[in-house]
């Protein structure tokens, strides 16, 4: 199909609500753009009388779709109707239809016992199940000579096994293709048969005792479900069909799409022009675009060139010339330099500070609505948080931060619960820290730090593993150090813990969700707590549902549980959703990718760390390498340099694109010279930036001892494509 | 050549400046230019590049690789300079260590190499705590093995030799682990180079012990994510044997590389070096030979760049004219070596321990002329008969040098960490203000100090103690100025009996700062001010609680320290990381305690690479491997005597262990290296182990007397300090030697004048 006809977005939208059937392929830049074509497509379907159980949507995240029906019930004279409509991720699709029709799928695909229920494993769970195989494994010498950390070694393992899901072959096929592309030395190579062999072992100890891991659920769903006259029974009901971002779908949901398409009444699929950017988690942008020949009609939204884009369009060029040097001018360069303004420094703290200071500068001088402010980075680290936190708290700027979570016992809310858990049951063996006592006691009480570390010490009797009653307690000064208030609500806590303590024994997740319900939940409880509390509650209520195929059972899971928290094996790390950052507060969210799936903008963003080599991650991992075990890899094509280096800055050059579309004003790029641990900074990003602030008069921060940004020339990244030319070079 | 402002080339310079390509090997002797050499090639490598000429084309940059990364930012500003003299923007160029270069290219391409982004680099600290868990695990499960090895004739062994041979058996590791990696040998390999007919005795069985260790150690640092030093260099390197494409664009961005202080160049650094340059040969490796004086410690091995000299596709050039020092100082130098190269009593290090090659004075005309001799003696051998006498007197001298003399710069160099912690208290003692660079040295240690304490009061926040540690941390950090006065404010600190009133206030209470505390009288309101200034500031640390220790610290840094001690909080942070990933049941009270440990020097923590710069009026107090790249008007050399400078082999070597064939280390590694080169497995390692040391103790002694430039002074004492004895030395060889050559020739000079 030829390319799409351009036109304003106020005639697309026009076209949209034409009901006549068949199938529509738009593009739209991106931001919310894409969200509004939707809306205004299932406005447009259920006013024709379109019953909203016939219409699915897809949407990349899940986390969308809250938004989407809240959207969807205000532009609807009957809000009701927006309940009924079905709004899904590929994968929340594939696992329904597997717990729907499981019976006819259980004994074809060879679960060992079809007539029980399955078990769904959590990413987390899988984790564990798999460490569970491979640690006896590392013993016999796997993996021997790769430095990584165990939790690398899993998250690689099930990645490979996702990858062969989403792409839709065999699992024996993942060690046969990144052998064949393999180009180092060959004693290597014995690393991916030993993957090989553990994600082999994983997935026949699932199939034995019905445990279905994400793979397991797609590759179900692909290989034995959709064949099935069921399913085609089950999906049929869905005649009409929406997708927002097809771009970020993995090639077996856009085989569903090209199947489903054919089935249903109307269909309109959005794709966000240089969106894609989860190539790392499978996703496959070029097979998106062949859905479009599927379509009958193709529009484009047009999106004009703002200054802003053609910071983008420079920088990208930059990039290109690493792979094919042309040496010619850059474009835009003058139009592209207006739009930036560098923050550099010596060393990060510097650099952090002054990104605080440019912030408040903003807000309190009026340019700039908290709301209007995004601070991206490839890693928000605690230092970052704290310090920002610091600067804004203090001129009472709101801010939200959005970040991934590593793990779940470096979170004190968690280790706080846990030891109140630990004291709820009486035959648990084990004795919390008394830190931890204290920070369990100072968030169900709402207690600063010296006030739990107080109380604490004074109620915790650690011996017995139990906490003091207030009566005990009545002798000390307490009641005048921590206020009659609190005083009262120790009593209250004190109360349940004891309630607990005598009650039959639950299980944790139960003990946890009444933790929270009864306790912990309060009008002023920080909205990112709640969010981490129910994954945690999530993850222990999926352990508990796993650990029978784990040989656990009773009151020792709970035990075990906290056990491995503790531990570090069970994690939980997960990318908190921006759905949970509130409109109205500078952002901070990281990573960069986190941000582009979301569709919100601003006027002012900060790019932090530019020189860090995040912003140019490598995809090729020991043991894994999403390109190569991706379908439209041929088997047997070696994974080069040259191609590793391509495709690295093809996805940086995507991240520049989508984060430029969601700029409307201004570009901060903030780099130090050294990062936290002293290693000097560099990054493509960095360098491609070099001759837009080479005017060393614009860069905040660098001394006359310092070089701007050209001293920082360390490059594994083919930089000798670019001249060190710039406006004041008279090398030309 | 005509040049810019402030450097005139000499001979050696001018040639190294008509540089046109291919591989070139420069001698340079102390204070021959190195730096303003190299800075002046890099400019005009620039700017042929200009008209697309010259070695780099139109877009290649020069690549400097050095060997500290205090010599990093001063051969940048150097080079930034020349550039900028010479009408060039200060671009073009990059200057890097060899693990910045390792580092880089491994972060760049993790995958290629066996590891992810996110790998950590193993401090010097942590690399040794894995080193000590590995001794401790081989230990406990090989008792009889290492208490054979105890000394005497039943080889009894007992807590005594435990504990030494825990020393022992960390030197053996280390020494090991570190020479493995640098030839690229694993664990596996090791042990099989030692198991066999061929590997009999006590060499062979070190190296098996080494080995075994070695692997220990090795799986405790793969399971960490972590990468060690070694380690880094040699992935980089086995990332350019495999990555053709990653070379050849490497290649074209840094077609010249210059490769700085190529005397204390590694295995690993040579071929990593040589591999970036094998398509255009372009390498040019300053060093000097002689001041090679890591080689018993590290892999370094100054015959690597010796022999790349000799080689026949090198242009070797000599820069060795040197202004640095008065005349008498210099010709001394040239003597030791001299004599050393043509009359030392062992044949075998004749041609060991220098590259016979002598320094010259600059000509007339030169920017940097040689200070003139003084009149009187400048220099002094001196003879104590007790250490503590030698130490006090030469405290005093330096101190009463550097208030006569406050424009001209004083060093006391010592041979030892203790010796130096010796004179630090007795200059303390006399209230001499100095700088200290010595291992754990204060600045090291008032860092970690300062976390410490900071760090307390977020692990006890109602402690009242801490409260007063957390003042003190401040204080420590700056935050405060010295009072005349004794401060009352510590004092009241710990008498305080709310601190919660203090950091965490009610915001219902009507409350002040004094509430807090019992009642006191006669504090002033500048102290309750200040107090309340000290409270709202380290109330803010308190939620920084809720980060990972190592974030949290770095928190804490950054609002206590100056950026400059950042690197060194950040080894702090990285350590207590440490200790928390390998005790998951401690929480901060347990970290801090163990940090507090640090704090008294009962911890390791490495000092930080970093610049330093001799002040006028200012003693330098140093360990004689510190002084190296400095200079100084006067130097005292102290401890020249046997014991640190044997002579023969028939010596007593500092930390030999007789029974183990001297230093067991030592011996080990001689054996593994040679046995890796398919050597005969016989070799006596003790005895060329033995004649390393010789020798680069002799190198070491030539690079202290080339840090004077006007005065210097070189002693021993007849009694000194062995453990809880005093003992008798004698002078070392080398002393008398230059005593005799020394006095000969003013007795010449005295001659030439009256004549």
């Amino acid at each position: 199909m030829a390319d799409p006809e351009n036109l304003p977005l106020d005639r697309v939208l026009e076209r949209l609500k034409d009901p006549t059937p068949g199938n529509v392929w738009v593009e739209s830049p991106q931001g919310p753009t894409a969200r509004h074509l939707i809306l205004t497509q299932l406005q447009t379907w259920l006013g024709a009388g379109i019953a909203p159980r016939h219409i699915l949507v897809l949407l990349p995240q899940l986390d969308r779709r809250e938004h989407y029906r809240r959207s969807l019930a205000a532009m609807l004279d009957d809000p009701a109707l927006s309940a009924g409509v079905g709004i899904q991720t590929y994968y929340g699709l594939a696992s329904r239809a597997v717990r729907l029709l499981w019976p006819d799928v259980a004994a074809a695909a060879g679960f060992g016992n079809p007539l029980d229920p399955p078990v769904f494993l959590t990413y987390e769970t899988a984790q564990y199940l798999m460490s569970q195989i491979v640690q006896p494994k590392v013993s016999e010498g796997y993996f021997e000579g790769l430095t990584m950390r165990p939790q690398r070694i899993l998250s690689q393992l099930l990645d490979n096994l996702n990858k062969a899901a989403v792409n839709g072959y065999p699992l024996e096929e993942v060690g046969q293709r990144l052998r064949a592309a393999w180009t180092g030395e060959a004693e290597s190579l014995r690393y991916f048969d030993q993957a090989q062999t553990c994600i082999e072992v994983f997935r026949t100890h699932c199939l034995q005792h019905n445990l279905v891991d994400i793979s397991l659920a797609i590759d179900l769903f692909h290989r034995f479900l959709r064949p099935g006259d069921a399913c085609e029974a089950h999906l049929s009901q869905f005649t009409y069909l929406a997708v927002e971002g097809v771009e970020e779908s993995v090639p077996v949901a856009q085989d569903f799409l090209a199947h489903h398409m054919s089935r249903t009444s109307a269909s309109l699929l959005v794709h966000r022009r240089h969106g894609g950017f989860r190539v790392f988690l499978g996703v496959d942008p070029l097979g998106a675009i062949d859905l479009r020949d599927r379509c009958s009609r193709s529009i484009g939204v047009d999106s004009p060139l703002r200054s802003v884009d053609t910071l983008a369009e420079h920088i990208i060029a930059d990039l290109n010339d690493l792979v094919q040097p042309t040496g010619g001018e850059r474009p835009h360069a003058e139009t592209a330099s207006t739009t930036v303004c560098p923050i550099a420094a010596r060393h990060r703290g510097e650099m952090i500070d002054r990104v605080a200071t440019q912030v408040v500068e903003l807000v309190r001088s009026g340019d700039a609505e908290p709301g209007q402010i995004a601070i991206v980075a490839p890693y928000a680290d605690g230092v970052l948080r704290f310090v920002l936190q610091q600067a804004l708290r203090e001129h009472d700027i709101p801010f939200a931060v959005v970040r991934r979570f590593e793990s779940l016992r470096e979170e004190p809310l968690v280790r706080g619960a846990l030891a109140l858990a630990a004291l709820a049951h009486e035959g648990w063996t084990m004795r919390p820290h008394p830190w931890d006592v204290a920070e369990g006691l100072a968030a169900v009480m709402d207690l600063d730090s010296v006030r739990a570390a107080i109380l604490g010490r004074a109620a915790y009797d650690r011996g017995n593993g139990c906490l003091r009653s207030p009566t005990e307690l009545a002798d000390s000064d307490l009641r005048e150090r921590l206020g009659n208030e609190k005083r009262t609500i120790y009593e209250g806590v004190w109360q349940w813990i004891q309630r607990m303590r005598e009650s039959e024994s639950m299980p944790l997740d139960h003990f946890l969700r009444r933790l929270f319900g009864e306790i912990l939940s309060r009008p002023d409880f920080d909205p990112a707590h709640g969010t981490l509390f129910a994954r945690f509650i999530a993850s222990a209520e999926a352990f508990r549902k796993t650990a029978p195929a784990l040989n656990l059972e009773g009151r020792q899971i709970g035990e075990r549980y906290a056990e491995m928290v503790a531990e570090g094996v069970v994690a939980a790390a997960y990318e908190a959703p921006m759905s949970q950052a509130v409109s109205d507060a500078v952002l901070v969210v990281a990573p960069v990718t986190t941000y582009l799936l979301d569709e919100r903008q601003a006027r002012y963003q900060f790019w932090l760390d530019i020189g860090s080599i995040h912003w140019w991650a490598p995809p090729h991992q020991p043991l894994t390498n999403p390109h190569v075990l991706a379908r439209r890899w041929p088997i047997g094509q070696a994974w080069t340099d040259r191609l590793d280096f391509q495709q690295r800055n093809d996805v940086l050059g995507r991240l520049v694109r989508g984060l430029c579309a969601r700029a409307s004003e201004r570009i901060y790029l903030c780099w130090s010279e050294l990062e936290t641990a002293g290693a000097e900074q560099d990054s493509p990003l960095l360098q491609a930036v070099t001759d837009l602030v080479l005017d060393r008069s614009v860069i905040q921060g660098i001394d006359s001892r310092q070089e701007g940004p050209d001293q920082g020339g360390f490059d594994t990244l083919g930089l000798d494509a670019v001249p060190d030319t710039g406006p004041t070079d008279p090398h030309d | 050549m005509t040049e810019a402002t402030g450097f005139r080339p000499r001979a050696g310079q001018r040639e190294i400046l008509e540089y046109e390509g291919g591989r070139m090997g420069v001698a340079a002797v102390p204070g021959s230019g190195k730096t303003a050499t190299i800075a002046a090639l890099t400019s005009r490598l620039l700017e042929q590049r200009v008209d697309g000429k010259g070695p780099l084309g139109r877009r290649g940059r020069v690549l400097v690789v050095t060997y500290q990364n205090a010599a990093v930012d001063t051969l940048r500003g150097r080079i930034g300079a020349r550039l900028r003299e010479r009408g060039l923007p200060a671009t073009g160029f990059d200057v890097r260590t060899l693990h910045s270069l390792s580092f880089g290219l491994v972060q760049a391409y993790p995958g290629h190499v066996g590891t992810t982004t996110d790998f950590r680099v193993l401090d010097e600290a942590s690399a040794n705590a894995f080193v000590d868990r590995s001794v401790a695990d081989w230990s406990r499960a090989h008792v009889s093995t290492w208490g054979r090895l105890a000394p005497g004739e039943g080889n009894v062994y007992d807590e005594r030799w435990e504990g030494q041979w825990q020393r022992i058996a960390r030197s053996l590791a280390s020494s090991i682990i570190g020479a493995a990696k640098n030839r690229r040998l694993e664990s596996e390999a090791v042990i099989r180079l030692a198991t066999g007919e061929h590997a009999q005795g006590l060499a062979a069985q070190l190296v098996r012990i080494g080995g075994q260790i070695f692997e220990g150690y090795q799986r405790l640092v793969e399971t960490s994510g972590s990468i060690d030093f070694n380690d880094m260099v040699r992935l980089a390197v086995a990332l350019l044997e495999q990555a053709e494409d990653v070379t050849e664009r490497l290649a074209q961005r840094w077609p010249v590389i210059l490769e700085d202080e190529a005397q204390d160049s590694v295995p690993l650094q040579e071929e990593l070096l040589g591999r970036l340059t094998a398509a255009t040969g372009n390498w040019i490796r300053v060093g000097d030979p002689n001041q090679s004086i890591t080689s018993t410690f590290t892999a370094a091995n100054p015959k690597l760049l010796r022999a790349y000299l000799e080689r026949h596709d090198v242009i070797a050039v000599e820069m060795s004219v040197s202004g640095r020092s008065a005349h008498r100082i210099q010709n001394l130098a040239n003597d030791l070596v001299r004599w050393t190269c043509d009359r030392y009593p062992l044949e075998a290090i004749r041609a060991r321990a220098f590259r016979d090659q002598s320094m010259q004075p600059t000509e007339v005309g030169d920017p940097q002329r040689n200070p003139v001799d003084s009149d009187g003696h400048s220099i002094l051998f001196r003879q104590f008969e007790h250490r503590h006498e030698e130490l006090l007197d030469t405290s005093t001298r330096a101190a009463r040098f550097a208030s006569a003399q406050p424009d001209a710069t004083v060093a006391i160099l010592v041979p030892t960490n203790k010796m130096g912690f010796d004179v630090a208290e007795l200059l303390r003692e006399r209230k001499v203000s100095f700088d200290e660079r010595l291992q754990s040295s204060r600045n090291v240690r008032s860092v970690v100090d300062t976390m410490a304490r900071a760090l307390s009061l977020v692990a006890q926040p109602a402690n009242s103690r801490a409260l007063e540690r957390a003042w003190q941390s401040l204080e420590l950090a700056g935050g405060d100025s010295p009072r005349a006065t004794p401060d009352q404010a510590p004092r009241l600190l710990r008498s305080c009996y709310r601190p919660e009133q203090l950091l965490a206030p009610r915001e219902e209470e009507d409350w002040v700062t004094s509430d807090a505390f019992p009642p006191v009288s006669g504090i002033d309101s500048d102290t309750w001010h200040r107090i309340d200034r000290f409270a709202r500031r380290v109330a803010k640390w308190l939620p920084a609680a809720a980060l990972p220790v190592d974030q949290l610290t770095m928190a804490l840094a950054h609002d206590l320290l100056p950026e400059d001690d950042l690197a060194m909080a950040h080894e702090i942070a990285m350590f207590l990381r440490r200790l928390s990933d390998e005790h998951p049941a401690w929480r901060l009270p347990e970290l801090v305690a163990e940090l507090s440990d640090a704090a008294v020097g009962r911890s390791l923590l490495s000092q930080p690479d970093e610049g330093y710069e001799p002040q006028p009026g200012r003693i330098t107090l140093t360990t004689l491997h510190k002084a190296k790249g400095l200079e100084w008007d006067l130097v005292y050399v102290l401890g020249v005597d046997s014991v640190e400078y044997p002579a023969t082999l028939e010596d007593e070597f500092r930390g030999h262990q007789q029974h183990l064939g001297g230093d067991p280390a030592q011996l080990a590694r001689t054996w593994m290296l040679n046995a890796a080169d398919g050597g005969q497995a016989t070799l006596d390692g003790g005895t060329e182990g033995r004649l390393d040391t010789i020798a680069e103790r002799l190198r070491l002694l030539y690079v202290a007397i080339t840090r004077a430039c006007r005065y210097l002074s070189l002693s021993y004492s007849e009694y000194v300090p062995m453990g809880q004895r005093t003992r008798r030395v004698e002078p070392a060889l080398a002393f008398e030697q230059l005593q005799t050559l020394y006095q000969a020739r003013t007795v010449t000079n005295d001659k030439g004048a009256g004549a």
